[in-house]
């Protein structure tokens, strides 16, 4: 509500005092990209800020991965207890958003999602992912992560693709992914016995 | 992964306790790695085991620019181990718009079709996690055939829903979206919950870009939710923490944002009973962690979606009591989102009331210890701020500004100046807030903010004075910024004269104050200032000396750009006539009103030109062009363009309450008239075939067939009474197996309402019939007839588009006039345009009784003895809506036996329903029962 009232008289000509020359942009909304919300990444990192795993969803350069990683995993350490699980990106083009994150023993679990999606959604996500490992595994630790990542990547695979929830059954996920297990180990056997006919 | 070698090599890396150690094994492995693949025949099992290691280096974060190719190899091959660590590889080390996509196009399209649903979901898993244009164009196919195919396990199906997701993302073009829509919104029926998720996910995404094609999933989604939330009907295995699923109830209530409000009362109905049951739920915290994470994840989502159908609802008003107990909350989550939802609420909505008794505890949130929900305790204040309020809030931000956080400083800047701006109430105020903020801020405030002030007093007459007397006050101050000294250079120089006659600001001390700081600032501002001082020659003639003496001085700086001013300046000054002077420095002419800078600068800031947000932050007058409001405008037939929006919603306005009860034709004529052309339009086309001859039997009002194929007879029957009616429409399924998805849709032309009296089963049984009935109102003149579209799953999805024979002409009461009246009347109503003649040529022979009937059964009142010549007939009838009134109706008939025509002669009150009226009963008379 402005009380000044507007003049009518219209002026088309532009100033000639060159100081003032651009005062608005012409803004364009850019409607290609169609908008559903959906995790952007997935950055796994323990307490010294060594990465464990990662998973993006969205298209970035090496280099744009490494130092949005980075910039993630520091200031997520830097916060303290009681603070929230959201932290607000600010500052980048690429990733616009905010990153969700939970500790786990000595691992931080972290989810970067779009600027309006629904942040505990996705925190429970999260936390059903940390179930499925510790289910898969039995009793999850850090060393299972690193030494078993290929397993690690695939229950996140049987949970999210592409950046969406598929199957939040804890029962179905880790069923599926056993079951690749064995497909595994009648390879290996088939392996070992061709090796020790070789021998 | 068993492999010794691997296991080994990570042990390794983990005893690495400096970096160098690491680089020196990551170095020597890398060389191996590469020397081993150089030799080539390489065992599949060695090939995997050396990916895996370029693997677990790539994820520590080594540079991998080798062994693409391996891992291509190893998807070919017949081992689920080595396959498997193959697609690993290249969703890791791959990207869309790799050149390796090519490579791979092949193989995956060969798993895809494989008859192993492990390699299918491999293949996938790929494709959802790469997914190129490459691949969107040969795979999509594929993917779509996994999704809708019958014979695919559930497993598969999920996959696909999200791989095709992915593809529409990234390529929407290649995807057929509207073609796939009815098979893919049925799968949102699948009885696997996890199915459900994914195809929600996907339809969210189709139905941004094709909201009318996805129209029938608005009731799809209503339903279950009903089913999980009212009726608890779910499997056990999805209960999180006693919560049903909570992914998917989230999916839907966010899906139904994207979608205006439904028109359907018993949807909408349904809808409200599952909002109702959420907040009921929410009353209580429950204890445990993920419990009450997962139940408010939902109410956050159920309070967006209650604030987006009605934000003045009662739903609403309990959501805004539970958000103000949230932000007192605790738990720093609970305050986050309890700030944030209300921000939401506080952006569309008109009553702030509620909001506003909570700004002190937000305020207070200012001060919280999470730079979090410090930032959604500002955008709150933003999106609160009204005339009543801004003055106290503007003061405690510019408070708090000081103490802010840097990364914060720029945006608080920019809002204080918008809401400066926007609810000013004095012309002071404005003054001095700005003024204060660019000289607190300094350099956090960006140049849009002066530039902003100098529009805004350039344009407003009676800011001037006082402008130009506070930032000569400012400018004395011992920390000024350099920004205050390009506002005041800039306002000195226009209107500075207005001024010169107070104490202490003649035009030489004037330029005094600023040039005590033209040494200390950066070129561009001296730039700027010199321009201020070839105006001072002008407006006061008498400083002259000092300031050429200026000129001559940066005549020979070297900067080239403040040198050219000098130059010309001084040679402007020196003329024998100050004409040239007098023009250049005219005063500056107004701005023409544009968007704010500042608020295109703060939407790029808020980057939201990718983001089809359901809400922006900010006022009301922020959030008119959302997607669903976009949608909404386009409901009701505007076509959606976003300049002429406006324009639109307000012409649609006026003629929905014009002139109630008044039957003034003439005001309401273009209201109906446009609206259902643009909705119909694409229904018309594909009306389904033969249909015509069935409609035209139940044009006259009767009951029967509406529409009859192998599988499906559909029949009506119909009551009305005045703008009142009733209709029944009876569906039978004519095999011996059940029809699935079956849902009917409703397109009603604006002006009439049909609203279903129950919620119609999905299913029909074999040789079973079910009923509908709909409640029709007609509220203004209606030219358009309703349109119906049923679709059913047998075998393959079908659908049928069909006409409903509901006329204007159904809500008119038959009347019966004398003949003095009668003429009175006709009279009365007088020639066109409110007449309309019509000579028609009878189909066959003229039959009297025919036409009689033709008369009565659109509801026309015969008058005998009226016409002076017996075998002319004169009807009159008198049309019944609920919002434009009443329309009387009289017509007279003159057959003539020997040319065989009718002379047609309709007058009504209202030229739309003479005309349409005529078009009605020209084809009643011209239809010939015994062609059928």
């Amino acid at each position: 509500m402005r009380t000044w009232s507007r003049n009518e008289s219209n002026h088309s000509g532009f100033p000639l005092w060159h100081a003032v020359r651009i005062f608005c942009q012409p803004y364009n909304v850019n409607y290609s990209d169609s908008w559903v919300y959906q995790i952007n990444f997935i950055i796994i990192f323990n307490r010294q800020g060594k990465i464990r795993l990662t998973r993006w969803y969205q298209y970035m350069t090496d280099k744009q991965k490494a130092s949005l990683s980075q910039d993630v995993v520091t200031q997520i350490l830097a916060r303290k207890r009681g603070m929230c699980n959201i932290l607000e990106l600010e500052g980048r083009r690429e990733a616009r958003g905010k990153a969700i994150y939970k500790r786990y023993a000595s691992l931080f679990f972290c989810f970067g999602i779009d600027w309006n999606d629904n942040e505990l959604s996705g925190l429970e996500v999260l936390h059903k992912y940390v179930e499925c490992l510790d289910q898969y595994f039995g009793n999850v630790c850090e060393l299972d992560i690193i030494y078993n990542y290929s397993a690690a990547y695939q229950v996140m695979d049987e949970m999210l693709l592409g950046g969406h929830a598929q199957e939040t059954n804890k029962k179905i996920v880790v069923k599926h992914c056993k079951g690749f297990d064995k497909l595994e180990e009648s390879d290996s056997i088939v392996h070992n016995l061709r090796a020790s006919n070789i021998a | 992964m068993a492999m010794r070698g691997l296991t080994v090599f990570i042990a390794d890396i983990r005893n690495c306790r400096v970096r160098e150690l690491e680089e020196k094994r990551i170095n020597k492995e890398m060389a191996n790695i590469r020397t081993k693949f150089k030799e080539g025949s390489l065992s599949g099992y060695d090939k995997k085991k050396y990916v895996c290691k370029l693997l677990y280096m790539y994820i520590l974060g080594w540079d991998i620019d080798f062994g693409h190719m391996e891992a291509v190899n190893l998807i070919s091959s017949p081992k689920y181990s080595e396959k498997q660590i193959g697609y690993l590889g290249i969703t890791l080390l791959m990207h869309e718009n790799s050149d390796l996509v090519r490579l791979v196009v092949n193989s995956i399209r060969k798993d895809l079709d494989d008859n192993n649903e492990i390699h299918n979901c491999l293949a996938l898993h790929a494709i959802a996690n790469i997914g190129g244009r490459e691949m969107a164009e040969s795979l999509a196919s594929d993917v779509h055939r996994l999704l809708v195919s019958p014979n695919s396990k559930s497993f598969v199906k999920k996959k696909a829903a999200l791989t095709m997701l992915r593809l529409f993302r990234k390529h929407p073009d290649v995807i057929p979206a509207p073609d796939w829509a009815e098979r893919i919104t049925n799968i949102i029926d699948d009885y696997d919950l996890g199915v459900c998720l994914s195809v929600t996910s996907l339809i969210t995404a189709l139905a941004q870009q094709y909201p009318e094609a996805f129209m029938m999933v608005i009731p799809k989604a209503i339903m279950r939710l009903h089913k999980i939330i009212v009726e608890r009907d779910f499997s056990a295995d999805y209960v999180y923490y006693k919560i049903p699923i909570p992914w998917l109830q989230v999916k839907l209530l966010r899906l139904l944002q994207y979608f205006p409000p439904t028109e359907d009362t018993n949807m909408s109905e349904m809808l409200h009973n599952v909002l109702q049951t959420i907040i009921n739920n929410s009353q209580e915290t429950p204890r445990n962690v993920q419990h009450n994470n997962a139940q408010n994840a939902i109410l956050f989502e159920a309070i967006n979606l209650a604030i987006h159908l009605d934000c003045e609802s009662e739903i609403v008003r309990q959501a805004t009591n539970i958000l103000a107990r949230f932000i007192l909350s605790k738990e720093t989550n609970v305050r986050y989102l309890g700030l944030e939802t209300m921000a939401h609420l506080a952006a569309v909505t008109d009553e702030l009331d509620e909001i506003k008794k909570h700004e002190e505890t937000i305020i207070l949130s200012l001060r919280d210890k999470d730079i979090s929900v410090r930032r959604r305790g500002l955008d709150l204040l933003y999106s609160m701020c009204d005339v009543s309020n801004a003055k106290t809030i503007v003061s405690e931000l510019i408070r708090y500004l000081h103490i802010a956080d840097y990364a914060l400083r720029e945006e608080m800047v920019l809002k204080i100046a918008i809401m400066t701006e926007k609810y000013a109430t004095e012309h002071s105020w404005y003054v001095d807030v700005i003024l204060q903020l660019i000289s607190s801020a300094g350099d956090h405030v960006g140049e849009e903010v002066w530039y902003r002030v100098v529009q805004i007093v350039t344009n407003h007459e009676n800011l001037q004075e006082y402008s130009a007397k506070m930032v000569l006050h400012y400018m004395r101050s011992p920390h000024c910024h350099e920004n205050m000294l390009k506002v005041g250079g800039y306002i000195l120089g226009e209107y500075g004269h207005l001024i010169a006659n107070l104490p202490g600001a003649s035009p030489i001390e004037q330029f005094n104050t600023l040039h005590a700081r033209f040494g200390l600032c950066s070129l561009a501002t001296r730039a700027l200032l010199l321009s201020t001082y070839i105006k001072f020659i002008n407006l006061f003639p008498e400083i002259k000396g000092a300031i050429l003496a200026v000129f001559n001085q940066y005549r020979h700086v070297l900067d080239a750009e403040l040198q050219q001013r000098a130059c010309e300046y001084m040679a402007i000054a020196t003329m024998p006539t100050d004409d040239l002077l007098q023009t250049v420095c005219e005063e500056m002419p107004q701005f023409p009103e544009r968007e704010s800078a500042l608020l295109s600068r703060l939407n790029e800031k808020s980057g939201q030109t990718e983001d089809k947000r359901t809400w922006n932050i900010g006022g009301k007058d922020s959030n008119d062009k959302t997607p669903a409001n976009l949608l909404a405008a386009k409901e009701r037939g505007e076509n959606a363009s976003v300049d002429d929006l406006v324009a639109g919603v307000g012409g649609v306005t006026i003629n929905g309450d014009g002139e109630a009860g008044e039957p003034n034709g003439a005001a309401q004529a273009p209201a109906p008239a446009p609206a259902p052309a643009k909705t119909g339009l694409s229904w018309k086309d594909q009306l389904a075939p033969g249909s015509e001859k069935w409609y035209n039997h139940l044009r006259d009002g009767a009951d029967g067939v509406l529409y009859e194929d192998s599988i499906l007879q559909i029949g009506i029957k119909s009551e009305y009474h005045g703008h009142l009616g009733r209709l029944a429409i009876y569906f039978g399924n004519k095999t011996h197996t059940q029809l699935n998805s079956f849902a009917v849709t409703v397109d009603a032309p604006e002006g009439l309402v049909i609203a279903s009296s129950h919620t119609l089963a999905t299913s029909i049984g074999p040789s079973t019939q079910i009923q509908q009935l709909y409640s029709l109102e007609c509220q203004q003149i209606v030219t358009d007839v309703p349109m119906i579209r049923i679709s059913y799953h047998a075998g393959s999805t079908q659908s049928v588009v069909l006409r409903l024979p509901v006329l204007l002409s159904r809500f008119i009461e038959p009347i019966q006039l004398a003949s003095a009246d009668f003429f009175g009347r006709w009279k009365q109503i007088g020639g066109p345009p409110r007449e309309v003649q019509e000579v028609i040529k009878a189909p066959g022979k003229i039959d009297l009784e025919k036409a009689r009937a033709a008369l009565v059964s659109h509801r026309l009142g015969i008058c005998e003895n009226v016409d002076p010549k017996p075998g002319n007939f004169v009807a009159t009838g008198v049309l019944n809506t609920s919002m434009s009134g009443k329309v009387g109706c009289l017509l007279r008939l003159e057959p003539n036996r020997d040319t065989n025509m009718y002379r047609l002669t309709v007058r009504t009150t209202s030229d739309v329903v003479s005309k349409h009226l005529k078009e009605i009963l020209q084809t009643a008379l011209l239809f010939n029962p015994q062609s059928r």
